[in-house]
């Protein structure tokens, strides 16, 4: 029999799905993604964030504000990028929008070789001391100077950013070794106008700082794909056609997409809601690579008086081996009473037959009507 | 004799796949992706026009199917396709040809797990 893979189940491991999860009814992080950036990438990030603000911001000139800073600061990952010898470096670009109150926060991460940094900050200082008419101005400037290097293509994005976010640009370089850095660039959007004080200067860092720490576990635990919102059908087919990206495609990477197929549309159909808003499903999906083995991890809520019929289930199912398994899912396959109901039974089956491995999962109550489930199915490369 | 039943096309989305019911050219396919959030939905002009089509079917029926991804619902439906399909062999010839791409292990699989249940004949078609 197939033996429970443990090792990325741990109780930390359950503790960041939780909190990661728990951020999404309070609204803190809006939308999340690790991974290499390219032109193509940005494009479906750009519409995968899109959609999510649609839903989640209701007024049209911040949304517009937002995804058009999104869009400026993801290009500024490419353009910035420096391309590091050790290519895996560049699935550790990262951008991350948050909501602090009535504050957006889009925070992104990108490569730079460290003598690339001096000019970078001098750049950088220089915008900050800028007015926004001076700013105005710099920008017509650049553009007007038809000769355009690498360096002062990539300023005009950020001149734009802090032009267009009426914030100083916050940033921080952290070391990765003796070639290469982290750039952190933080970018603050507000309904309104944007309050300068101390504390919410030391606010701002600090947050930085945790999303810093943040970054650097999504490094450890190698994501290759992270998403939190809403579970709709356009947001699962986004998300897919982004995987394509992120890993090049294998009998392996067919069977993860196969995987990550069921595990999402799980949600769509069938996550329960905290808070009994019709049509919002909210989740949580991820996949990492460590040891050699594929790790898809999902989050959603379920009601209490639901989870011993699918821990009973789920228990089964790992105590199958291959032969039960086909025959099982032939028999559900079959099965005629549910032909032409919407739950089909098969896709635990599916999951458990593909990935080989036995399912990790966990139910975490957070309060008497309803609990976090916490599923997890391991494929290995 | 052909049969003068209409064609039933329904050209692929990013979710739902092409179909092509095509008596009069010979043409019965179904490919690309089947990730619909409703199969049931989707399938059942399908299956309505094959129940139809086997009043008076082709002497020859080939039906490919070539799908890159579908999902659990999906299956669930195709596996009705292929049942009425062993029906229709019981009085037409009919010939089932399950595409797939030569990494895809499970898709062949799946295939082969097919073929095991349905009595027609089944071909599976290795794709580079």
């Amino acid at each position: 029999m197939d033996k429970p893979v443990t090792n990325n189940f741990t109780p930390e491991f359950k503790d960041f799905v939780l909190k990661m999860f728990k951020d999404i009814q309070q609204s803190e992080i809006e939308y999340i993604y690790r991974g290499r950036v390219t032109s193509d990438t940005v494009l479906y990030t750009l519409d995968l964030a899109k959609y999510n603000l649609e839903q989640t911001i209701e007024a049209v000139p911040l949304r517009h504000r937002i995804y058009f800073i999104m869009g400026e600061g993801l290009q500024n990952i490419t353009k910035h990028q420096d391309a590091p010898i050790k290519k895996d470096l560049l699935d550790n670009s990262l951008i991350i929008i948050s909501k602090l109150g009535e504050r957006y926060k889009i925070i992104t991460a990108n490569i730079i070789r460290n003598n690339n940094i001096e000019s970078l900050r001098e750049k950088l200082e220089h915008i900050n001391e800028l007015t926004l008419s001076e700013l105005r101005q710099l920008a017509r400037e650049i553009r007007k100077n038809t000769v355009l290097d690498n360096n002062s293509n990539a300023s005009i994005g950020l001149v734009e950013i802090a032009k267009r976010s009426g914030s100083k640009l916050l940033y921080k370089f952290k070391k990765i070794d003796g070639e290469y850095s982290y750039f952190y660039l933080s970018i603050e959007v507000s309904v309104n106008k944007l309050e300068k004080s101390e504390e919410l200067q030391k606010q701002n860092i600090n947050y930085l700082n945790e999303v810093i720490d943040f970054h650097d576990f999504l490094n450890k635990i190698n994501v290759k794909l992270i998403f939190k919102g809403d579970f709709s059908q356009e947001n699962i087919i986004l998300l897919l056609e982004m995987l394509k990206h992120q890993i090049p495609e294998s009998t392996t990477s067919i069977r993860v997409h196969n995987i990550m197929i069921e595990m999402l549309q799980n949600i769509e159909k069938h996550g329960d809601n905290i808070h009994g808003i019709k049509d919002w499903k909210p989740g949580f999906f991820m996949i990492n690579f460590i040891n050699n083995k594929f790790y898809l991890t999902s989050a959603n809520y379920i009601l209490n008086d639901k989870i011993e019929h699918l821990k009973e289930k789920l228990i089964d199912l790992n105590q199958m081996d291959k032969q039960q398994l086909s025959e099982h899912y032939k028999k559900i396959l079959l099965q005629i009473d549910t032909i032409t109901a919407q739950k089909t039974g098969l896709g635990f089956i599916d999951i458990r037959r593909r990935s080989g491995n036995q399912f990790n999962f966990s139910f975490l109550p957070i309060d008497q009507k309803i609990s976090l489930f916490i599923f997890q199915a391991t494929v290995n490369y | 004799m052909l049969t003068k039943l209409e064609p039933l096309i329904i050209q692929e989305t990013k979710d739902t796949p092409r179909v092509i019911l095509d008596p009069q050219k010979g043409h019965f396919e179904i490919s690309k992706l089947s990730l619909p959030e409703d199969a049931i939905e989707f399938y059942r002009p399908v299956l309505n026009w094959l129940k139809k089509y086997m009043e008076s079917p082709n002497p020859e029926t080939v039906f490919d199917f070539n799908i890159e991804y579908f999902n659990t619902a999906s299956s669930k439906q195709l596996i009705q396709i292929l049942l009425l399909l062993e029906e229709l062999n019981k009085k037409s010839k009919v010939k089932v040809r399950w595409h797939y791409k030569d990494i895809d292990e499970d898709m062949k699989e799946i295939g082969e797990e097919y073929a095991s249940i349905i009595n027609v004949d089944f071909e599976l078609v290795e794709e580079h």
